[in-house]
């Protein structure tokens, strides 16, 4: 072969290879779980709802191991369908039977691993559990929808939702002291979305004290 | 071996694979049924007519190539000469070409036509909803009563002609029992139609015929044929809802099966009646799981269910966490279900 | 002037003395002033009499000591010769169940508030009963105590409506769970309670039926009706005859199997339970029914008319309303829609939902159904109150029921057969052609029939209907039927859903919006027999309450902003109107005081299925306040001098964190 054929063979080669190298399993197809997803939530059933009595509670901080991943958002859209939430919930999550979860009104909580709680655990004034019709990383999903409609808050804020707090608030001197060591007074975010003082702050696994065994 | 023989045992060669592969479950070079047939004819047809085109062709240029001038001839008389009687070989050929052209051009339109409808109406219509990356089935009937969902496995009365009318819930799949009949893609948000028809009982093997994700591989189907009879009695036992009545042992087995699996999957009888995933009233009937990706035991069942995703990855059946006692307390609930 | 009584000239004075007939007798200047003296001591007395009056708390220049009443059947001033029979015939001035007959005309005698002075309509009292969702009962009234039950957390309230404030004599907190909460498809409404036999009854949201002593609020029987963890709610207002409640079950968006059920009204156990789907023994279906229509003859229709399966979560629930006929002792109710409100996951009639059932009242033996929407595939329930009138039709007298359904079609019934003699559209709608009299089959227009998972735009009228459970009210004077409805259409696409148990099993995405002509609601008067309205009044805001007919020729309703009216029953002018503190969605009843005195009261507080339309500019926030009208406001112990109530009972239920949203 003359050196010109040589390099199309083996462009030609090149190419085929590269070709089967592809990943088709993305665009349309399930999303493959990130492996931290399907471990069994103990951790996360152990955490309190409330605030507990005499003591500053631990932030529990765990972000949604799907993070800002569109494609998981999309999928927990059509669980939220499938799963007969959106009758309860309404079809765009405005609220019907159930709450607006598109609003910043959490009755139980509305970080990640709290909502999670909700879904997971089922809540008294109707809403089902759904551990165990749902395996943990099905329930991320849906939590991955919830958070990319913009009423929830990020995870390093459990603190700031559990007081209530909003971006912009002031801060009177002698609270600031008694801050933990989280970055707190920062206000339920739309997940990347929202505007952040602290370029640090705008990924949800910045900072924030971490329950030991869930990676940020 | 002469050159005639060596001819010969090429075109065996070349026909022996294809010849064999005949008989096996995938193959389309033999069908059974209307919806096929006239197809498979034509394609037998204008292969034989093609190999017999390529066989005089082939001989006459050899014979061209093999001719030698005659030896009494000079030198001088190897100026360009005509020849008497060339004309009559183009006349011959386009004669023939043209002949056999439109012999086969009519015989496809038949064919075409043959193959697009039954002769008669169909009076059975099966609804076939393809999503990744199985087929659910619902059989229709004016009667409501009548009406019933069989996922993957699809049984039709012989002889007799089923409308199949297609649609899909995600992308885009292809329907294809190359044994009965040709493709139809199943596009969403458009119901395509087509029609089948088995006249002998039996298995036939069909597999979604365009690619659509990470399991299109493991996207199959299995027609059966059965007499008529037949038929309806598998078809009054699947209109049926799961047999009440169970042993107090298999009752804590129904109870985690709809605890865990209710929500994607129904079994009429009971509180299950998700329609995410395939119905499992009669599971047992059928002789693969997965659409058709493995038999029917309870060995693949149990292992299926603990780990779908290290048997067909992708798959959106989700990883089931349950404890060693849960997941055969479930096996062996499933199990009932004839 | 008689020439009898002029002094004929020609006679003699003796004679014209005698003719004369003011001076007949010797002695007449006497007597004449005797008359005069005795007149006006007559005048005084009369005159005295309101300062009598006055000094024992009455007031006001009415004239107290008679209370003008109608007769209690009286003759329709219009010749329409429509009329009803408005047995138990309670006694005028009080009103026991919700309806206040078993016809459920909610047709008033009292006519001391007419059209005359209803402009003279103000707030008497009110009282807030502490809950926050959609109030949609009337307050019952019985000699001296009003009754009143709440939404969820269904509490019971007894007034004292003789003592200075219409102080609490009792109160009930029977604490239903809050799963409850979850599973009400429309706001956790209650639609009142019945008043028998010395009880109050009524259901609470979480599958029970109470009864409660009405003297002394201590409760009698409680009855468990059903699963809530399954879906089911209770909503509906019992109604009692002789010894048996009739209580139905609500779901009709989560897959339940709908039901009515007969209850013993003294010891509250259940007598019979008749299915709404299913084979023929669930609903009670036997030799005596006759159906008038030949595809609802067959046996088992209940189950046949369903893929195998499905009936069990075919809902036909019964959450509104039941009525009943003495004479022929049938009791007439509607189904609610199927379910899935998916139609394609459901072929079939799907019997016996959006239908109505003709019932034995004793054995609960079904005597003939219609169904008003076969395969129904917009949620149009058949619960709407079937009102039951004798009317003049095509020349003969019929007994007839008429019924505004969901569909939009208002249905004049023979209520012994079943047959249709009517059905004409009284709100707009495009999804059928008409009704076929012939066959009783709607003539749907293949267009509007939505495919799952594609947008079908412009559905009219929406799911909840060109009228929901909001009561019509009949008036014999008039012969016209009045009721609240909607003019409001939806874009629908539809989801196939999954029966998962206590979760919707529905699938309809809906977005609603008003009708050609921009507004949601409406306010009419139909004539049953023409079938056609005679007046009507436009509202912006839905008109979802109750509708009260009086007597006086006054007909009350309420709008989903707050407005309640008093309008005249025959012109349809707007005679008063007053805006209350939340939206009305609640049913207007009226009664006489202890003081014998007319009052007009109505719940405001919004909610129910009226939130649908909450995102209007203008729509109030929840309230939960009873509004009680009188002419110019007057009652009771209102007026002069410091007045302390009489207390009884506190508020039950300190407010235990219902507060905040819901």
């Amino acid at each position: 072969m003359s050196p010109m054929e040589r390099a199309a063979a083996a462009l030609a080669v090149a190419s085929v290879l590269a070709l089967a190298a592809c990943d088709h399993s993305r665009g349309g197809s399930t999303v493959g779980p990130p492996v931290q997803a399907s471990n069994a939530p103990e951790a996360i059933i152990s955490l309190p709802l409330g605030d507990i009595a005499g003591a500053t509670p631990n932030a529990a901080s765990v972000p949604n191991p799907y993070g800002n991943s569109p494609e998981a958002a999309q999928q927990g859209q059509a669980l939220f369908v499938k799963m007969n939430c959106a009758g309860c919930h309404g079809y765009g999550a405005k609220g019907g039977m159930g709450p607006n979860l598109t609003d910043t009104y959490w009755r139980y909580g509305g970080t990640p691993v709290l909502i999670f709680k909700s879904i997971y655990e089922g809540r008294p004034q109707g809403m089902p559990a759904w551990n165990p019709s749902l395996p943990p990383e099905e329930i991320w999903k849906l939590v991955a929808y919830i958070e990319s409609l913009g009423g929830a808050y990020q995870a390093s804020q459990t603190q700031a939702a559990m007081q209530g707090d909003r971006v912009g608030d002031n801060v009177a001197p002698e609270v600031q002291r008694t801050l933990s060591a989280s970055p707190s007074a920062s206000g339920p975010q739309a997940n990347g979305h929202g505007a952040s003082t602290d370029s640090a702050q705008a990924r949800p696994d910045a900072g924030g004290a971490v329950p030991t065994g869930a990676k940020p | 071996m002469t050159r005639a023989n060596r001819g010969g045992v090429l075109v065996a060669l070349g026909l022996a694979p294809v010849l064999g592969a005949a008989e096996s479950p995938m193959s389309y070079l033999r069908t059974f049924g209307p919806a096929g047939d006239p197809a498979t004819e034509l394609g037998w047809g204008l292969g034989i007519v093609s190999i017999l085109v390529m066989v005089v062709i082939t001989v006459l240029v050899v014979a061209a190539i093999a001719k030698r001038r005659s030896p009494a001839s000079s030198a001088r008389e190897l100026t360009v000469q005509r020849d008497e009687g060339g004309l009559s070989w183009i006349y011959i050929g386009v004669g023939v070409s043209t002949a056999v052209l439109i012999a086969c051009a009519v015989w496809t339109m038949f064919t075409v036509a043959a193959v697009a409808m039954p002769a008669h109406a169909e009076d059975m219509t099966i609804r076939v909803t393809a999503s990744q990356w199985w087929w659910n089935v619902r059989y229709e009937n004016d009667d409501a009563s009548q009406v019933f969902d069989a996922p993957n496995e699809i049984h039709i009365p012989v002889g007799r002609p089923v409308r199949v009318e297609l649609s899909s819930t995600d992308v885009i799949h292809s329907w294809w029992i190359p044994q009965l009949a040709g493709k139809m893609d199943v596009i969403p948000g458009q119901t395509n139609v087509t029609w089948l028809q088995a006249d002998k009982a039996g298995v036939y093997r069909g597999q979604c015929g365009e690619y659509c994700g990470a399991q299109h591989a493991h996207m199959a189907m299995y027609v059966v044929a059965d007499p008529p009879r037949d038929y309806a009695a598998w078809a009054e036992r699947q209109r049926a809802a799961a047999s009440p009545g169970l042993q107090a042992a298999l009752l804590r087995g129904q109870q985690t099966f709809v605890n865990n699996c209710g929500a994607c999957h129904a079994v009429r009888g009971t509180a299950a009646g998700g329609i995410l995933g395939p119905d499992l009233t009669h599971l047992k009937s059928r002789q693969t799981i997965a659409a058709g990706l493995l038999p029917n035991t309870p060995g693949n069942l149990s292992a299926w269910i603990a780990n779908a995703q290290a048997l067909k990855p992708g798959t959106r059946m989700p990883t089931m966490a349950l404890s060693g006692s849960d997941l055969s307390a479930i096996v062996a609930y499933l199990d009932t279900l004839n | 002037m008689k020439t009898k009584n002029r002094p004929d000239p020609t006679q003699s004075i003796s004679a014209r003395r005698s003719a004369d007939p003011f001076v007949k007798t010797a002695g007449s200047a006497m007597r004449c002033g005797r008359v005069l003296l005795s007149g006006m001591l007559a005048a005084l007395a009369v005159a005295a009499l309101p300062l009598i009056a006055a000094a024992q708390g009455a007031s006001g220049p009415q004239d107290v000591s008679r209370p003008q009443i109608a007769a209690s059947t009286p003759t329709p001033t219009i010749g329409s010769g429509t009329t009803a029979n408005f047995a138990p015939n309670d006694p005028p001035g009080e009103w026991r169940s919700q309806a206040r007959d078993y016809a459920n005309t909610r047709f008033s005698p009292l006519a001391d508030i007419n059209a005359g002075n209803a402009g003279r309509l103000k707030v008497a009292w009110t009282f807030s009963d502490g809950t926050q969702n959609g109030h949609e009962a009337a307050p019952l009234v019985l000699g001296d105590t009003m009754y009143l039950v709440t939404p969820f957390p269904n509490l019971a309230y007894a007034l004292d409506l003789s003592k200075p404030g219409n102080p609490i004599k009792w109160s009930y907190a029977p604490n239903p769970t809050p799963v409850s909460i979850g599973k009400a498809c429309c706001d956790t409404v209650n639609r009142g309670g019945a008043y028998a036999n010395g009880k109050i009854i009524y259901n609470l949201l979480d599958m029970h039926t109470v009864a409660v002593d009405a003297k002394t609020g201590k409760e009698v029987w409680r009855t468990k009706m059903g699963d809530v963890t399954h879906g089911e709610t209770m909503t509906m207002a019992p109604l009692v005859i002789g010894n048996k409640v009739y209580v139905g079950n609500s779901g009709g968006e989560l897959g339940v199997w709908g039901w009515l059920a007969a209850l013993d009204v003294d010891t509250g156990k259940q007598v019979w339970r008749a299915y709404s789907t299913g084979t023929d023994e669930q609903v009670k279906i036997g030799p005596d029914f006759k159906p008038f229509y030949s595809w609802m003859k067959g046996k088992d229709l209940g189950k046949t008319s369903w893929p195998p399966g499905m009936d069990r979560t075919g809902a036909g629930s019964v959450w509104a309303w039941v009525s009943y006929d003495p004479q022929t002792n049938l009791i007439y109710y509607g189904t609610s829609n199927p379910s899935p409100r998916v139609p394609t996951q459901r072929p079939g009639y799907n019997l016996w939902t959006s239908a109505i059932f003709a019932r034995d009242a004793t054995t609960g033996m079904a005597k003939w159904a219609y169904q008003f929407t076969p395969h129904d595939q917009w949620d149009y329930d058949g619960v709407n109150e079937n009102v039951l009138i004798d009317v003049n039709f095509q020349g003969k007298p019929r007994k007839a029921l008429i019924h505004f359904d969901r569909n939009a079609f208002a249905y004049l019934m023979d209520r012994t057969t079943g047959e249709v003699l009517s059905a004409q559209p009284f709100a707009y709608q495009n999804w059928s052609k008409g009704i076929d009299l012939k066959t009783g089959m709607p003539i749907v227009v293949p267009e509007m029939q939505p495919k799952p998972n594609v947008k079908l735009p412009n559905v009219c009228p929406p799911d909840i209907g060109g009228k929901d459970w909001q009561p019509s009210t009949f008036s014999p004077r008039t012969g016209l039927v009045y009721a609240g409805i909607f003019n409001i259409c939806m874009d629908v696409t539809d989801h196939p859903q999954s029966y998962i148990a206590g979760t919707p099993y529905d699938g309809m995405e809906m977005k609603r919006f008003a009708a050609p002509g921009g507004n949601w609601g409406e306010f009419m008067a139909w004539d049953p027999v023409a079938g056609k309205k005679v007046w009507s009044i436009k509202e912006k805001f839905m008109t979802m309450s109750g509708a009260l007919a009086t007597a006086g020729d006054l007909v009350f309703y309420g709008t989903a902003d707050g407005w309640f009216r008093a309008v005249d029953a025959k012109s349809g002018k707007v005679l008063w109107s007053s805006k209350l503190g939340s939206g009305v969605i609640g049913q207007p009843m009226t009664y006489l005081g202890p003081d014998k005195r007319q009052y007009v009261a109505v719940y405001s507080g919004i909610g129910g299925a009226a939130m649908v339309s909450s995102s209007m500019p203008g729509f109030p926030p929840r309230g939960s306040t009873l509004y009680v009208f009188s002419i110019d406001g007057e009652s009771l112990h209102t007026g002069e001098g410091q007045k302390e109530t009489e207390s009884n009972a506190p508020a039950v239920r300190q407010d235990q964190g219902m507060g905040g949203k819901p």
